[in-house]
């Protein structure tokens, strides 16, 4: 089944053609304005990725909108291979057990935490509300 | 030993004394009897249907399956649908969702990015 749908999808896909900026809706617009710089460099497919995810957006809590906004601009930087990798890890960690996965996800804010208090080299993921 | 009489009941006895009978009833009561028959019958061929519906009719009650093995091979086609239509809307949200849920979960995104 997966592989019928990755078949429809490559199909497809290129079908999607590239949207300048200015052609996007207002409420994607806002969705995805951190990374509105970046836009025009996106490829097409990248593109058509972050206007699904911006189609998500209004359905979101202010918590969830609020680590999106602050999120989207180092996940656009990021190469495919990447995000590809990160979303393979994150699959990986949706099949642990819930208890360890709560362990994971605490030492990783501690983790987190503590690089937001000495910033080194990269983008940080900013928490705060601007 | 005591010559009680029988008691039991011989059904073979009492439907060949009932044919015998029959044999010499006026032929209006037996065309009577014919015609009730057939009403009975037809009466029972009508009520017979169990999943007949409403408005449906009898179209309806010839596409369902009336017999056990019928009913059985209908559920299994109906779970292959419903399984093959799980499976195929929890990959496709798993294609789609991970973005999301990397960007908004309550788990770092550091986490998941390879530095």
């Amino acid at each position: 089944m997966r592989t019928l749908f990755i078949a429809a999808f490559c199909f497809f896909a290129p079908l999607a053609a590239a949207e300048p900026w200015s052609s996007l809706p207002p409420a994607e617009q806002a969705a995805l304005a951190p990374i509105q710089t970046q836009w025009g460099s996106l490829p097409e497919k990248a593109q058509h990725n972050f206007r699904h995810l911006a189609q998500q957006y209004p359905k979101l809590t202010p918590d969830q909108k609020r680590r999106f906004s602050n999120r989207l601009a180092r996940w656009a930087s990021l190469t495919p291979e990447q995000r590809q990798a990160a979303r393979e890890k994150y699959r990986a960690f949706s099949h642990i057990p819930k208890e360890e996965r709560e362990k994971i996800k605490e030492q990783a804010k501690q983790k987190h935490a503590a690089t937001m208090q000495q910033p080194a080299s990269g983008v940080p993921e900013v928490n705060a509300r601007p | 030993m005591t010559n009680q009489p029988d008691n039991r009941i011989d059904h073979g006895r009492i439907a060949a004394l009932l044919t015998q009978s029959a044999q010499h009833l006026d032929a209006e009561i037996v065309s009577a009897l014919d015609e009730s028959r057939s009403l009975a019958l037809q009466r029972q061929r009508a009520s017979d249907p169990a999943f007949s519906l409403i408005g449906f009719g009898h179209k309806a009650h010839d596409l369902l399956p009336h017999r056990t093995h019928q009913w059985v091979l209908a559920a299994i086609v109906l779970l292959v649908i419903v399984t093959g239509t799980a499976v195929f809307w929890n990959s496709l949200q798993e294609r789609q969702n991970p973005d999301l849920a990397i960007l908004t979960g309550d788990m770092p995104m550091d986490a998941y990015v390879d530095k």
